[in-house]
């Protein structure tokens, strides 16, 4: 029993999935699913498919080379079987695994980076912008308390303070005649 | 080793039947059928075509019967001269040849009348000419009747032939009639060939096969021979003499001792001396036969010095009697050991294929030493104390050491291979017993263990852990640096600001897409004030706000001074809110409707959710219902309108002008086979 790997996607496949493929050369192909199957009998190269781990190598959208790879070797002879080394083992795969797995999420985020930036920026501008398409004016002040009050520090909160700083209005109180504090008035339609 | 099987000649028919059949043949394969009001040129076609048919088919056939006879030129001597024995060479090739006259002639007269032909000018002289053409050829192959009886004798009598090899390996058995040919044939061989009292019994060659040293061997028996002149020779034992004269072989000269054949030991001595040329370059023995009557040493003097006068000049002298067997196998063994020497012997001395030659062709591979290195054989100990102990036991009748318990005879002991399961764990030879019955883990945290097994792995993961604290030596990745992070009510608000957006988006788009319809001014354009409180409660807006404005708005139905024909329009900025003053107008005429009718339209549509509700229309001189008085001629006005639309609606018309087809060929409805029913309309 093992986990084989995808011949297209490079998925796992435990026990009990997946179909399997023999060609007269003698190769073996594993699918993990149909699709995979099927790209793969229309000749599909797996290195051009954006969901393998082919592409993902090669165009660098993951860790390709690293050490801890280095530990999952293909062993031809099995070894006399041995507990302590099976506890090892096994101790050895949790820790690589862990190492593993915080290599590539500084990797994601590394690549990622310079996007995130990015899109914290069209967040920013768009709250700027647009909020009074989520937020009518008449309920910014209240909205606004309880912000200050959570001490939140958000765009969010930094935009609520300078709409509530350029309006000339007070809070509106429950028995106050109505003001002129909704002079925006949204429309159901499109401006 | 060229087969001689004259097996597969054709059958020569008889002059009469060889005409019916190609005639009829014409008769088949051509057309049969003209008129004389034919064009000229079709009719003198036809006619040619049975003329040059005819002539054809008799050439082929001819030509068939000349190739499929043997040519005496061609085959092994000892073949044609047999054959002239048998059918005399002349007139066989007589036969032949005039068969080969005959079909020369039958081509002259088809070119002729082909000729003749092409210059008839009516059906009835070419029918005349085709008439004459074909009688003739007719003639022609009767006349060679007798030709072809005999070669269809000839054939049969060919195909009866024994099948005799002249270049392998063959005896020959000769002597005077009645001495013991035959029988020795019978003896040595499988064939049974006729064994009788009278002379002459054997009438032509016998073949039979015998195996010696894993070779076949060929047995001739040939028909007694007897002392005559070569002229005087009749067929019967021409036969034997083209035998012996041709076939390269082993000749065992039989000498009948007891005379019983009726001719003496000085006839048949002088026969053997009349015939010795033609035994010139093949071994010879000389077989006394029926030694069972009279023995060698019993004959008297004379005849033995006769014997032994031609015993000198043959290679050997064995004496055999085929009833008791007596001596059989050795002649036989002594015949095929002579004849082999023979043969070799005359390989070898063939120009061109000296030992020498041979000798350098052949070359016995050795493998070659690897290195010099010594590889001993090599046998365990355990082995050798087993031979011995077999060794001693075969001496003793008792075993030194005890046996090992098969797991085999423990299985039978516990109970049968059913009931007893055999710990194969046992036996491991582990490092710690204790591990013997472990379960071995094959899969953990989604990696295969087998993979990850290395007595180094300690080491291994050592360097890992230290390469692990150098690299997080190094500032790492602040996922909640500033630059980067968004918190999570910025992203909701965003969200919410983007959703909204592409609502909006998609109302415009949808708007724009009404290609022919009127768009109202945005002054015109109903309000949903129920639409309109749920977007603001979803700005956030709470419900005692929006209940208070809009209460509020109800009571300010005064402020609204205008009647019907309003000119109030939205985009102005006035003090009331837009949704205040539709409130107002609403109210007026809500008032008024129900003054009007007790019963509500609304409820009369039923649940038809429609953006425009009778409360809250706005004024607008395009009103739909504007011209009608009351709610029910409303109403069925609007069922009205519902009921034209629907059909148009269903066949997903823009409107009664929209005459567009999308799609004028549907593929499914102008291709492919119906389940049931025909095709044939589309």
């Amino acid at each position: 029993m093992r986990i084989l790997d995808c011949s297209m996607c490079g998925a796992p496949m435990y026990p009990g999935h997946g179909s399997t493929f023999v060609r007269n050369d003698a190769k073996v192909f594993r699918y993990c699913s149909k699709k995979c199957r099927k790209l793969f009998v229309r000749k599909v190269n797996p290195r051009r498919l954006r969901y393998s781990k082919a592409y993902r190598r090669t165009h660098n959208k993951e860790l390709s080379m690293d050490t801890t790879f280095d530990f999952e070797k293909v062993r031809n002879r099995p070894p006399k079987y041995d507990r302590e080394l099976y506890a090892s083992t096994i101790a050895a795969i949790k820790r690589v695994n862990s190492i593993q797995y915080k290599r590539q999420r500084s990797f994601y985020f590394n690549r990622m980076r310079s996007s995130m930036k990015i899109r914290k920026m069209a967040v920013q501008r768009e709250i700027k912008t647009n909020l009074s398409l989520a937020i009518n004016p008449v309920a910014v002040p209240k909205l606004l308390a309880d912000k200050i009050r959570m001490n939140s520090n958000s765009i969010l909160t930094q935009e609520l303070k300078l709409q509530a700083g350029t309006t000339n209005s007070v809070v509106v109180r429950r028995d106050q005649p109505e003001g002129s504090d909704s002079d925006e008035d949204s429309d159901v339609e499109v401006e | 080793m060229v087969v001689y099987n004259f097996k597969k000649i054709r059958v020569v028919p008889p002059g009469k039947d060889f005409v019916d059949i190609i005639l009829s043949k014409t008769q088949r394969k051509t057309p049969t059928v003209v008129h004389p009001q034919y064009n000229i040129h079709r009719i003198r076609k036809f006619y040619m075509r049975k003329v040059k048919f005819t002539q054809t088919t008799i050439h082929e056939r001819m030509s068939a019967i000349l190739e499929d006879f043997p040519r005496l030129e061609d085959i092994h001597p000892f073949y044609s001269d047999l054959l002239n024995v048998l059918y005399d060479k002349d007139h066989y090739k007589l036969a032949l040849g005039q068969l080969n006259t005959a079909r020369n002639l039958v081509d002259a007269l088809g070119r002729d009348y082909v000729r003749l032909l092409k210059y008839g000018d009516s059906l009835f002289r070419c029918k005349q000419l085709k008439r004459a053409a074909l009688g003739r050829m007719a003639t022609i192959l009767k006349g060679n009747s007798s030709s072809l009886l005999y070669l269809e004798q000839v054939r049969q009598h060919l195909s009866r032939l024994p099948n005799i090899d002249p270049s392998t390996r063959t005896i020959i058995l000769t002597g005077f009639p009645n001495v013991g040919k035959s029988s020795f044939m019978n003896k040595v061989t499988r064939a049974e060939v006729d064994v009788q009292p009278y002379p002459f019994t054997t009438k032509s060659l016998f073949v039979g096969h015998t195996d010696y040293k894993c070779l076949k061997w060929q047995v001739i028996d040939s028909p007694g021979i007897l002392d005559h002149p070569l002229e005087d020779r009749n067929t019967i034992e021409m036969q034997s003499i083209t035998a012996l004269a041709h076939l390269r072989s082993c000749v065992l000269f039989l000498v009948d001792v007891s005379e019983h054949c009726g001719y003496s030991i000085k006839q048949q001595v002088d026969l053997f001396h009349n015939i010795k040329p033609l035994f010139s370059g093949k071994p010879i023995l000389l077989v006394l036969t029926k030694i069972d009557l009279v023995r060698f040493e019993e004959l008297t003097q004379e005849k033995k010095d006769l014997l032994q006068s031609v015993a000198d000049e043959v290679h050997d002298m064995m004496g055999l009697s085929n009833i008791t067997q007596e001596g059989v196998a050795n002649v036989k063994q002594a015949a095929c050991d002579k004849l082999l020497e023979h043969r070799v012997e005359i390989k070898m001395n063939k120009t061109g294929k000296s030992v020498e030659g041979i000798l350098s062709r052949i070359h016995l591979a050795q493998p070659e030493k690897r290195d010099h290195r010594q590889r001993a054989t090599f046998i365990p100990q355990s082995v050798t104390d087993r031979r011995n102990d077999v060794m001693d036991q075969a001496e003793d009748g008792a075993p030194s050491a005890p046996k090992r318990k098969t797991v085999k005879e423990i299985e039978d002991e516990n109970g049968g291979a059913g009931v007893y399961q055999h710990d194969m764990k046992k036996d491991y030879l582990l490092k710690n017993p204790d591990w013997k019955y472990d379960v071995i883990p094959e899969i953990f945290d989604g990696r295969n263990i087998a993979d990850f097994i290395d007595p180094e792995i300690e080491k291994l993961l050592d360097e890992l852990e230290k390469e692990e604290e150098v690299r997080l030596e190094e500032p790492e990745v602040n996922y909640a640096d500033d630059e980067i992070y968004i918190e999570e009510e910025d992203e909701d608000v965003y969200e919410k600001i983007m959703s909204k957006k592409s609502i909006y988006k998609q109302k415009q788009q949808l708007n724009r897409r009404a290609n022919n319809h009127t768009i109202l001014p945005r002054k015109n354009r109903p309000v949903d004030l129920d639409a309109i409180q749920k977007e603001l409660m979803d700005r956030g807006v709470d419900k005692e706000t929006l209940d208070r404005v809009r209460s509020r708005s109800m009571t300010r139905d005064a402020s609204v001074t205008t009647g019907r024909g309003r000119s109030l329009s939205t985009t102005g900025r006035s003090k009331s809110t837009s949704f205040e003053r539709a409130r107002s107008v609403s109210q007026q005429r809500v008032v008024e409707e129900r003054e009007a009718n007790p019963v509500s339209a609304k409820s009369v549509l039923g649940k038809r959710k429609r953006s425009l509700s009778t409360r809250n229309r706005s004024q607008s001189a395009t009103d739909k219902l504007s011209g009608l008085v009351d709610a029910k001629q409303q109403v069925a006005a609007i069922k009205l309108g519902h009921k034209k639309q629907r059909l148009l609606a269903l066949a997903a018309k823009r409107g009664e002008a929209d005459r567009k087809i999308p799609n004028e060929m549907p593929k499914h409805l102008f291709s492919g086979k119906r389940s049931i029913g025909k095709t044939d309309r589309r």
